[in-house]
């Protein structure tokens, strides 16, 4: 497994989840209706862990949350 | 030709095309995961015994659509192979693949072929799918044009009236005319695949061999 961030294009609307603006370009295997940044493949992916030593893809992005 | 899978494709994947049509439209036997973008429905084909691909609509996608998938490792230049072959082998209309890989695209943007709608050759289709569901293969006119709308999601033009029958629109014309245009030469009746009831059509084996043969699991079990 590569790890991946995925994400809907566009607002969030009222749906439940994140919503980020990032400047990292995704992958080109994107697609109109979602984006996709690969650890090790899309250029600018950063490698984090966390601290159950878990391997994650990281773009540097403004979030605001909608989880609640 | 494409064939159905129970199993779904595991790890990495990538989008290659959506199709407007909702995933019911291509199988009776649709499963639910969920992966690191959201929840989705998920039918699985093979094209021969090489190349895997997936029918997802994840939750934020349009309830109409599809998306195909592929492994994310599948060599790239064998993408195009497997879109085109899917687009053939499950007789997707042309005007219904709202975008595939090397089209350009705006984020967030997808629009559907103002000109795609219902036409002959794709209702009979339909109408061979919903009768290989019904129960002994068998269906009315009037069930046809009730469970039509369940896999087929009509467009502006499909909801014109009809210009032959009154208080009728235009995809039930269309529909009607699979089952009166019986003598036509690509009609399923004259191809063997069904049967003219005195108020429908059933499906014979030959059908359902021939829908198997377009990737269509036409039973749950």
């Amino acid at each position: 497994m590569c790890p991946t961030v995925q994400a809907y294009h566009g607002e969030i609307g009222g749906r439940r989840g994140i919503q980020f603006d990032t400047l990292i370009d995704p992958e080109p295997y994107s697609s109109p209706l979602e984006a996709r940044w690969y650890l090790g493949v899309t250029v600018g992916v950063e490698q984090r862990f966390d601290t159950a030593g878990e391997e994650h893809a990281c773009v540097t992005a403004a979030v605001q949350n909608h989880q609640t | 030709m494409v064939s159905f899978r129970r199993l779904y494709l595991e790890g990495d994947v990538a989008p290659h095309a959506i199709f407007w049509r909702p995933i019911r439209y291509f199988a009776n036997y649709v499963q639910v995961d969920s992966d690191g973008l959201d929840e989705y429905q998920v039918v699985s084909f093979q094209i021969g015994n090489r190349f895997h691909f997936d029918l997802r609509n994840y939750r934020g996608h349009p309830a109409s659509t599809v998306s195909l998938y592929t492994r994310l490792d599948e060599p790239r230049h064998i993408i195009p192979q497997i879109i085109n072959s899917a687009i053939k082998g499950l007789r997707i209309p042309t005007r219904a693949v709202t975008w595939k890989r090397g089209q350009e695209f705006n984020p967030g943007e997808l629009t559907r072929d103002p000109f795609d709608r219902l036409r002959e050759p794709e209702a009979r289709l339909l109408a061979l799918r919903v009768a290989a569901r019904s129960k002994d293969n068998r269906v009315t006119t009037k069930q046809l044009l009730e469970k039509i709308p369940d896999l087929y999601p009509f467009s502006a033009i499909d909801l014109q009236d009809s210009t032959t029958r009154v208080r009728e629109q235009r995809w039930q014309q269309i529909v009607r005319n699979v089952i009166s245009h019986q003598d036509s030469p690509l009609s399923p009746f004259r191809l063997g695949y069904a049967i003219r009831e005195q108020d429908g059509m059933s499906v014979t084996q030959s059908g359902l061999r021939f829908l198997d043969s377009i990737g269509f699991a036409h039973t749950s079990s």
